[in-house]
């Protein structure tokens, strides 16, 4: 009896712990994650990116509302699915950008291809 | 029999219950076999970049996740629905699982515009290399056009020259005749002239020479010297 009593106090110990983990990790992540969001809104992701941007926000709210409701499990979930969202972002405006700079080039190539032609077209007079 | 009936419909409405609550429930069988579908669909659609495959990567350790949440999250029996923790759990992963879809997608979109964009990039080399030739081709024809211009006023000059020589040649010709005649004229002017010379030596000594007696018949003259036909002057 004694020792069923024992066993069931450490095992609360251990999931205390393990809550207690989750927490700190959750903690240890949100500076990170702010600091992320910071740069990326200072870039040109914010016109690239705005929805990813916005929805990393509201991830970074969830994180600190999980925090402060010591819900650990919940914070760790809601830092991770930020984290991808700050990742997405990313994403969003790399992939914006590589299509603008595509548009670009594209662009610069048939002024040059009309060029080209012209200088064909005009080469003997 | 009242006990027996009170209990029936105890059961019932438990029965009841249970079905209610498990239709308002999600049906995470069939949305974790939605997203593991999505998530292949993706996987075959990115092609091979890397960063696109890292995604999916994160894709499938997410729906793994969810799926052990969801089998070890089960209520004894397997009957109705989720531990509310292992639902949490499920949900999370599913919710990554998707982000995880549209980052693929997006990577493969960045690293397909990057593709074509080095592809345009080879192209814009190509087409400025054949511009320059061109253009240097062109300016060659501009100088040579100008050399040409030059020449065609040269040869034209020449032409004029030559046309002025002809005619300088001709003058030339006739000036020579010309003077070859009035030396040939000059030839004949000088022997009359040495004809004459003698007659009017001899002439001289007849006129020197002691009176004859005098005859009847006086001696004839000799006959006078031919005149030179004049020359105009300037005349070819």
């Amino acid at each position: 009896m004694k020792e069923t009593g024992v066993m069931m106090l450490g095992l609360l110990l251990c999931a205390n712990l393990a809550l207690a983990d989750d927490l700190k990790d959750a903690a240890d992540k949100l500076p990170l994650l702010s600091e992320r969001l910071t740069k990326l809104r200072e870039s040109k992701a914010v016109d690239y990116a705005r929805p990813a941007l916005d929805a990393a926000q509201a991830g970074i709210g969830a994180v600190k509302a999980a925090l402060e409701a010591k819900n650990g499990t919940q914070a760790l979930q809601k830092a991770e699915s930020a984290d991808l969202q700050l990742t997405l972002a990313e994403a969003k405006a790399a992939e914006q950008e590589s299509a603008e700079q595509l548009v670009l080039r594209r662009a610069e190539l048939r002024k040059l291809e009309a060029q080209f032609d012209q200088l064909l077209q005009t080469g003997g007079n | 029999m009242r006990q027996g009936i009170v209990i029936f419909i105890g059961v019932l409405l438990l029965s009841w219950s249970t079905i209610v609550q498990s239709a308002e429930k999600a049906d995470y069988p069939v949305l974790l076999a939605q997203n593991r579908d999505r998530l292949e669909e993706t996987a075959a659609q990115v092609g091979n970049y890397p960063d696109a495959l890292a995604a999916i990567a994160i894709g499938r350790a997410s729906l793994k996740k969810a799926e052990q949440a969801y089998d070890k999250g089960q209520k004894w029996m397997g009957l109705g629905s989720l531990k509310p923790e292992a639902e949490q759990e499920v949900r999370h992963n599913l919710e990554m699982v998707d982000l995880a879809v549209t980052l693929a997608v997006s990577r493969a979109a960045k690293g397909k515009n990057t593709e074509d964009a080095a592809a345009v990039e080879k192209q814009l080399e190509l087409v400025k290399n054949r511009v320059k030739l061109l253009d240097e081709r062109k300016q060659g024809e501009d100088k040579l056009r100008k050399e040409l211009q030059k020449s065609e006023a040269i040869a034209k000059e020449l032409a004029s020259v030559k046309e002025s020589h002809g005619t300088v040649s001709g003058q030339l010709e006739q000036v020579r005749a010309e003077n070859k005649k009035l030396q040939e004229q000059l030839a004949v002017l000088t022997a009359e002239k040495g004809a004459l010379a003698q007659e009017l030596e001899k002439f001289k000594q007849v006129v020197a020479a002691p009176p004859a007696p005098a005859s009847p018949v006086p001696a004839p003259l000799p006959p006078a010297a031919p005149q030179p036909a004049a020359v105009p002057v300037g005349s070819p």
